[in-house]
């Protein structure tokens, strides 16, 4: 027996084969059981390594028995838990899941417990990167009328906002851009899938987008109350990492130093050659900033993510 | 474009923009969705959430409200959208996920009703030729007749009638074509026509929803002389009588040249902050605005948030053991939130909090430290002595007066000369004084 050493459980990376491995590590009879997929795996010296073959009986089981045990609420935690980007990921989810078979349905009352606060923290970062970009992910519209929106989340989000977006855009095709993880969510009206982006190439922008954009710019610059410049207030809400896909904040090189449209007093007209996006910017240089963060310059060409629907 | 730039810059000083009240999935064939908590797709550079594309129909109006950027005698450009060009605009700001839907309002072409007519087709294009199912928050013109307000309403998801200022003497001085009847009229009409609703929907299942995000409205800070009791109470009574959702401030931005009101000097947004304070206590904490402000204090505390200052009036009702105390104590020790005593609730049930366990769950204890106890126990280095919470409360406002949300140099004089340290608060003659006079800064009198 294998007393007092350590395992590592190597699994393929899949969710199914995360919770074969977990179904693994019990009764196995080692000291500590870690899990690690194959692309993070460094096993410390004197451990024992395992590869763990995904199986569909095993996996079930644990699912449902963290369903049974924690509750449905229990099973989301962990589901949200794996999307996440930590390193230490697995080793929090399976101390979780652990204590969760244990304790059942209190601990989501244990919140003083430190593996619950290491699951909870895990699993809130990922949902808050998720809302965020329910806030701030903007599309575009492409020529054939297919919705184009790139986003570069921390975390594998892409599997929570499909479906917000997939219930509203309800008579709109689209496709969501996970640049990060090169994954794409395609939507095609009728059903949605998550497909690899590696290939994925775009149709130039429909004619009238850069029209729209510039309404949409025009419309967030005169918002904004001139007595009331609050920069910090605006990244507290809105942190830097989002603007490069927002095309708000991406027309001119440093929108924080951009200055407010001044506010018209009396007699003072507010017409178009006042404000400094028609003003202050050649056309050339705005397109030149224009076209090196959007997202769809750098990958311009046809339309068809290659291994989902074609949408049209 | 420029017509877009007229219209928004003159709706612009409209606080509300949020998108919440209304939890409505997709529907088949239709476009849009709408979330219970509301999602802000933008944050302006004041720091303000954009949410809602918040536009007027038009800016042209008859009247000549002092306050307003609108108003006829002054000299800006008018503009006016067409009904199919707003609901155009609509429609690709949000296939782009720009916004979560549209906040129309108007200024009074012709006369109310025909302002609101058009107002009314606009929200018909949307919801039948556009199958929009996001969403809309619609702001009624005082004295339109109600059966244009009952057609809003069923097109809307909320409704709102500003109030514009906190009290009858305010308007009549400075909004001279409105009255306080023909603002509280149709606000009363609004709640009448939520509560049938509310019958016939459960009546009958084709029944159509009249504003089920309920109604708003907002009035101007600053502007007048009205002290914040006044406010608070005026808030609490429309909370109560009309059924309001929110009642949204709106610290006045000089943009009148009237001699009634403030000329040149920043808005006040310290104030403006402590009214929202105050709000969230009376609507969400069990406060009644009596208790926020009685007839000694007419005016909340600059340096203080109004909870800590209730406290501090109140500390034969503290400190409050934290593993004992039911919701509505735990709900006014300063510092502890809605979310905060709902985890506290959460977590005792399992075990004995200690203050460890408070910071493990993330509950902020840099006011609440003086007004809790766990297990019986002070926290260590807390005297529960009222000057010495005063002192460590106002710490950092006065170290580094900067960090007040208000930005106007005025007030910094308060903090420039030592004041002799206070013994016996609250009892003590300083103290009043000296809040007086800041509250007197806020108004801008100094």
């Amino acid at each position: 027996m294998p007393e007092g050493r350590d395992m590592m459980l190597v699994y393929d990376g899949t969710f199914e084969g995360f919770l074969t491995a977990v179904f693994d590590s019990y009764g196995s009879g080692y000291a500590q059981c870690l899990i690690a997929s194959q692309e993070q795996c460094q096993p410390r010296w004197g451990m024992d390594i395992r590869e763990v073959s995904t199986d569909t009986e095993k996996y079930e089981r644990v699912m449902a028995g963290v369903r049974r045990r924690m509750g449905q609420e229990g099973y989301e935690q962990v589901w949200t838990g794996f999307l996440s980007d930590d390193p230490r990921r697995e080793d929090i989810l399976l101390a979780y899941i652990r204590l969760g078979m244990k304790a059942g349905q209190r601990i989501h009352q244990m919140l003083t417990d430190d593996r619950v606060i290491a699951q909870t923290k895990m699993s809130g970062l990922v949902r808050r990167e998720a809302h965020l970009l329910i806030q701030f992910a903007r599309f575009a519209c492409m020529s054939g009328g297919v919705y184009y929106a790139a986003i570069t989340p921390e975390h594998h989000c892409l599997a929570l906002l499909m479906p917000h977006f997939v219930d509203r855009f309800r008579v709109q095709p689209f496709v969501l851009h996970d640049k990060t993880h090169q994954l794409a969510g395609v939507f095609d009206r009728k059903e949605w899938v998550i497909a690899s982006a590696e290939d994925l190439t775009l149709p130039d922008c429909s004619d009238d987008e850069q029209a729209w954009q510039k309404m949409w710019k025009a419309f967030y610059d005169t918002v904004a109350i001139r007595e009331r410049y609050n920069p910090r207030c605006r990244m507290n809400h809105m942190p830097k990492k989002y603007w490069k896909n927002m095309v708000e904040m991406t027309s001119l090189p440093t929108p924080d130093d951009r200055p407010l449209p001044s506010r018209p007093l009396a007699g003072d007209c507010p017409l178009a050659g006042d404000s400094p996006l028609t003003d202050g910017v050649t056309a050339g240089e705005r397109g030149g900033t224009m076209a090196a963060p959007h997202p769809l310059a750098s990958l311009a060409e046809s339309v068809t993510p290659q291994d989902a629907p074609v949408v049209r | 474009m420029d017509k877009l730039r007229i219209l928004s810059d003159s709706a612009k000083y409209d606080a509300a923009c949020t998108s919440s009240g209304v939890d409505r999935g997709g529907r088949e064939g239709m476009l849009g969705s709408a979330v219970g908590g509301g999602i802000c797709h933008s944050f302006s550079a004041d720091g303000r959430c954009i949410s809602l594309l918040k536009v007027l129909m038009t800016n042209s109006c008859v009247y000549d409200c002092q306050y307003c950027v609108n108003r006829c005698s002054n000299d800006i450009p008018r503009a006016a959208f067409t009904p199919e060009e707003l609901a155009d605009l609509t429609i690709e700001f949000y296939r782009r996920n720009y916004i979560e839907g549209l906040f129309l309002s108007s200024g009074v072409l012709k006369n109310p009703d025909y302002a609101m007519e058009r107002m009314c087709r606009v929200l018909e294009l949307l919801r039948t030729v556009y199958r929009f199912n996001g969403y809309i928050h619609a702001k009624a013109i005082p004295g339109c007749s109600p059966e244009l307000t009952d057609k809003l309403g069923r097109l809307c998801d909320r409704m709102s009638v500003n109030i514009e200022l906190p009290s009858e003497q305010s308007l009549r001085l400075l909004a001279p074509d409105k009255k306080k009847n023909n603002i509280l009229g149709p606000m009363g009409g609004i709640r009448d026509r939520i509560r049938e609703n509310r019958e016939e929907l459960a009546l009958y299942r084709h029944a159509r929803p009249f504003a089920p995000g309920g109604q708003s409205t907002q009035m101007i800070i600053g502007a007048t002389p009205d002290t914040d009791r006044q406010i608070l109470r005026l808030s609490e009574g429309l909370y109560q009588k009309y059924a309001l959702r929110r009642v949204f401030y709106s610290a006045y931005i000089p943009v009148g040249t009237n001699a009634l009101l403030p000329q040149n000097q920043p808005p006040p947004l310290l104030r403006e902050h402590r009214l929202y304070q105050a709000d969230w206590l009376i609507r969400k904490y069990g406060f009644t605005a009596n208790e926020v402000l009685d007839e000694a204090h007419p005016s909340l505390d600059p340096l203080l948030d109004p909870k800590c200052f209730w406290a501090l009036h109140h500390l034969d009702q503290f400190p409050v053991e934290i593993n004992r105390a039911d919701r509505e104590t735990l709900l006014r020790v300063p510092g502890i939130g809605v979310t905060s005593v709902q985890r506290i609730l959460t977590a005792r049930r399992t075990t004995t909090l200690t203050f460890e366990d408070l910071k493990k769950l993330r509950i902020v204890l840099k006011r609440a430290v003086y007004f809790i106890t766990c297990s019986g126990r002070l926290y260590r280095g807390v005297r529960f002595d009222p000057s010495f919470i005063y002192q460590n409360l106002t710490a950092d406002v006065r170290r580094r007066p900067g960090e007040l949300p208000m930005d106007a140099p005025p007030q910094l004089s308060l903090f420039e000369e030592e004041t002799p340290r206070l013994s016996g608060w609250p009892e003590a003659a300083a103290l009043p004084v000296r809040r007086e006079e800041a509250a007197a800064c806020l108004r801008g009198e100094i």
